[in-house]
């Protein structure tokens, strides 16, 4: 899958906003609201807009779009509102615009469910004791016929549930994809695959 | 007294009040100097002995579909046959006769521990005590992490500065006079140098700066405010590999989650 792209011709996004003035406690704020879309191929992300003055009452809104061509293609436009942020330069809303493109549909492994009660003491402490933000790899075996038979994910924990009862702890792990790759070794690994990296 | 699951663990649910006489209480006469006693204040009392069914959940269930800052919650339920968690019993050992009121209720720090390690730190939300036949009563109870109370924080009107994501999360926390523990990741963004004005929320604020970032914000398990920067690639370092070929922790049940 080719690498999204990112457009850079700012000169063309600049957009007079209702909310242009907002300041950081804005009523009118705008977040990116977590969407049901499972696919976001433009995003729009606006830096900090300037504050108006008596020459200019309505200051511009500067803002940077992320684009992914062949996910347009695939799936047709999904596209994010204009979001005002705190950001304070175009490149870094231009980052993060491209950082939210979601090309294609995720699947990953989650809501796994560990009963405490059948692992070893090391175990136990290991699943108790997980944390947001830690990495995890999760295998799943799948029956004859299924083809890879094996999956392992490197996946982040997202958040942690516990249930805790007379007879039972059983720690429930959300998780989220990342872009997780395997150290380069030289005369080991392939070249151009992107499962490698250099760190 | 810390409750033994079989299997599992051992595990303490503390709450912290200032009922009367709390265990290690100074006693002239009897109680050393420079000892853990104490003349009186808030302490943290063990009530594990009396709580059934604890839930905790911390985080987002999918990063697609929530927000991060979200507080964390707990709920338990006391089993309470002595009525020592009754509002209206003036003898429970957790009745405060300076404040003429129990003093575990709404606000009370709360923390949940297995075999010495935090689950869960925060402080009670709820608090509701129920009556039951033939004579006993239980009380619901339900606890958020610290990030709750953000919202009702209001920030002063300030000025500020062009700062990475995690200085201005720390300039913030400091001028809200927030003094608790923190880990904060300098982050990738730049904030800009946008004025605060008066009034304005916390919670709305970090919210502000998280949807700049994209990284995580909570409470960790151990009660420190947490921010993370946005998840930028890296290599395969698992804390712990879950599998069901036998080869890493089993797991029981899990679901595919898409975005």
């Amino acid at each position: 899958m080719p690498a999204p792209e990112w457009d850079v011709n700012f000169a063309a996004k600049i957009a007079a906003l209702a909310d242009a003035t907002a300041t950081s406690n804005s009523v009118n704020r705008n977040y990116f609201q977590e969407t049901t879309q499972s696919v976001v191929n433009t995003v729009n992300v606006a830096i900090t807009p300037a504050f108006p003055t008596t020459l200019d009452l309505t200051p511009t809104t500067t803002y940077a779009t992320a684009t992914d061509d062949t996910s347009i293609d695939t799936f047709g436009v999904s596209e994010t509102p204009i979001v005002i942020t705190l950001l304070a330069t175009i490149e870094d809303a231009g980052a993060l615009a491209y950082y939210l493109l979601r090309p294609v549909p995720a699947f990953w492994f989650s809501n796994l469910d560990v009963s405490l009660n059948t692992l070893s003491d090391a175990n136990k402490s290991l699943i108790a004791n997980l944390e947001i933000g830690q990495q995890i790899a999760v295998t799943k075996s799948f029956p004859a016929g299924v083809v890879p038979s094996v999956v392992t994910e490197y996946l982040f924990v997202e958040g942690i549930g516990h249930r805790i009862t007379v007879d039972n702890h059983i720690v429930t792990i959300y998780t989220g994809p990342g872009n997780i790759y395997a150290a380069f070794i030289l005369n080991t690994s392939k070249l151009n695959d992107s499962a490698y990296g250099l760190g | 007294m810390p409750s033994t699951i079989p299997n599992c663990g051992t595990y303490t649910i503390e709450a912290y009040a200032t009922g009367a006489p709390p265990a290690n209480a100074f006693i002239l006469d009897t109680s050393r100097l420079n000892s853990t006693s104490v003349l009186g204040g808030s302490v943290w009392y063990d009530i594990s002995q009396y709580i059934q069914n604890v839930q905790i959940m911390r985080g987002r269930q999918n990063p697609f579909r929530e927000p991060s800052c979200n507080p964390g919650t707990a709920s338990f339920r006391i089993y309470d046959p002595n009525f020592y968690f009754s509002v209206v019993n003036t003898a429970s050992p957790y009745y405060n006769s300076i404040d003429e009121r129990l003093s575990i209720g709404v606000s009370t720090p709360v923390r949940i521990s297995r075999n010495g390690e935090y689950l869960f730190y925060g402080q009670i939300t709820t608090y509701d005590q129920n009556i039951q036949q033939p004579n006993y009563s239980t009380v619901n109870v339900t606890c958020s992490d610290t990030i709750q109370t953000f919202n009702n924080i209001k920030l002063a009107a300030q000025t500020t500065t062009q700062q990475k994501y995690g200085a201005r999360i720390n300039a913030v926390l400091d001028s809200a006079g927030i003094t608790s523990l923190r880990d904060i990741a300098t982050g990738v963004s730049t904030i800009g140098a946008v004025p605060i004005e008066d009034g304005a929320s916390l919670q709305d604020y970090l919210l502000r700066l998280q949807n700049c970032e994209y990284g995580r914000m909570f409470i960790s398990r151990s009660g420190v405010f947490t921010a993370q920067a946005r998840v930028l690639p890296q290599t395969i370092a698992p804390a712990v590999t879950l599998s069901d070929t036998g080869a890493g922790v089993e797991y029981d049940t899990f679901d595919i989650a898409n975005s």
